[in-house]
């Protein structure tokens, strides 16, 4: 009866802690004044990217999470993740972009015998994809942009990192240890005031060796964004932007299959939101969002939760050489 | 009578007004005047949209500074008297950078309008190395 209280306990005081960052986060940036353009932090598929364009994203990825209501007394997992995103203008319909990471991961775990420190830290997997602008619509007001991708996922993150007393949890680990095939859509639109942007993609992860099978991701991400500064634009020249980004996350997991088992403790559905600025010049931009789950239906018992996630980025445009050939009568311009 | 009047409105452009010149597609300035040419440009809305724009404006011969207004979407771009432009190589730019070109007004201004530097005229960088990856280094940094 004590646990089954200290579990309720548990429960509000997570949701009052919810709440409150939410609420800090809306606090924040909602009562600022609106107009619009960045680009969104939580999903890398609908960025930008114009022909012999790269776009060097590098980002700080700190999430926490915790199952304060396990039955040995607690786990607290923090996660750093460091992703590199390049993404190259091949021609304005095609776009290709990699995607690689390091993370560290530690677990704090409370044990009858005592309380157990686990650790890994290595590269994360490594995402390729094409993406293709099936719909390109420019009006001196606004543009609308629909581009499906087709991708995958390298085996270049560790899945199977174990220590004496086995396989690490699953929270530890950096990757699926197969190539992964990714499929997904995604639009934007951009005005003068705001500007939205979304995808929906599926991840396949068929089984690694050693059988393991990190089950599927389907997830549908949604951002938008709103200039607060300069609240007017002036047209003498350009200025530099703070934009106010509103950003959501909808990701289901399918459950893993570890040696034939399926893994009762994996998978399930998460929803989260985020909140936070970018500041954009003609160059460069950074930005910072603080996410909090909305809703999270972890399967499993032992399921840890998110409690809070931050992400910080730095981004720099750079021209590439153009491998096109020349038009002579038009004075194209190239390196 | 008709061969003539067909030769009179081929040569019509060529012995139009000064004024009326600002709206053929190409102009060659004098020496004693500069060049103004204003962009449409259709889809830009943030500074980030300009980038692309910009590193491909530094390859147009002539160009002694330029300006973007972001509320208008426009690209004013000054050529150095005696330089040659005309509305497609403008065009093209646009295109090259992925954007769809709206109308391109190109003018002659006087040289000293254009020795005026107020804020927000960008010059374009030296890029006149011998290697190809310093003038890469030259164009990104």
């Amino acid at each position: 009866m004590q646990f089954v209280c200290n579990r309720r306990h548990h429960k509000k005081d997570k949701k009052k802690r919810s709440s409150c960052l939410l609420l800090l986060t809306i606090l924040l940036t909602g009562p600022l004044n609106s107009r619009l353009q960045a680009a969104p932090a939580t999903f890398i598929t609908a960025l930008p990217v114009s022909q012999d364009q790269l776009l060097a994203r590098f980002s700080f990825n700190p999430t926490l999470s915790s199952n304060p209501s396990a039955p040995s007394g607690g786990t607290q997992v923090n996660n750093y993740q460091f992703p590199e995103t390049f993404l190259y203008g091949l021609t304005d319909k095609i776009a290709l972009a990699v995607d690689a990471r390091q993370g560290f991961s530690s677990m704090q775990e409370g044990l009858p015998q005592g309380s157990q420190s686990l650790s890994a830290a290595g590269a994360g997997d490594t995402l390729v994809f094409a993406r293709y602008t099936l719909l390109d619509i420019d009006h001196p007001g606004n543009t609308f942009r629909v581009a499906p991708l087709l991708g995958t996922y390298l085996p270049t993150g560790y899945y199977n990192q174990s220590n004496a007393s086995g396989r690490l949890p699953q929270a530890l680990q950096n990757g699926s240890g197969s190539v992964d095939s990714l499929l997904g859509l995604t639009a934007a639109f951009y005005n003068r005031r705001y500007g939205w942007s979304w995808d929906a993609t599926w991840r396949h992860n068929p089984p690694a060796p050693g059988g393991f099978d990190l089950g599927d991701e389907a997830r549908t991400d949604g951002e938008f964004e709103f200039r607060i500064f300069p609240h007017s634009l002036p047209s003498s020249y350009l200025p530099r932007e703070l934009v106010g980004v509103f950003e959501t996350n909808c990701i289901w997991n399918n459950r893993s299959v570890i040696a034939g088992n399926l893994d009762s403790a994996s998978g399930g559905f998460s929803w989260l939101f985020w909140s936070g600025f970018d500041y954009a010049t003609l160059h460069w931009e950074w930005g910072a969002e603080v996410g909090v789950p909305l809703i999270q239906n972890l399967n499993g018992p032992g399921a840890i939760n998110q409690v809070v996630s931050f992400r910080l980025f730095y981004e720099y445009y750079l021209a590439m050489p153009s491998w096109r050939k020349k038009k002579p009568h038009l004075n194209q311009p190239g390196l | 009578m008709k061969k003539a009047l067909f030769l009179l409105v081929l040569l019509l452009p060529r012995v139009q007004s000064p004024s009326f010149a600002a709206q053929v597609p190409s102009i060659t300035s004098t020496t004693k005047k500069a060049i103004r040419a204003t962009l449409k440009v259709r889809g830009v809305f943030s500074p980030r949209g300009f980038f692309n724009i910009e590193v491909r404006l530094y390859h147009l011969q002539g160009l002694k500074r330029y300006r973007f207004d972001l509320k208008d979407s426009l690209a004013i771009l000054d050529f150095k008297p005696g330089v040659s432009i005309s509305s497609s190589s403008l065009r093209n730019v646009m295109v090259m950078a992925g954007y769809q070109p709206g109308p391109v007004k190109i003018e002659e201004i006087p040289v000293s309008q254009m020795n005026d530097r107020g804020r927000g005229w960008l010059a374009p960088p030296k890029i006149d190395s011998h290697w190809a990856f310093i003038r890469w280094l030259e164009l990104n940094f």
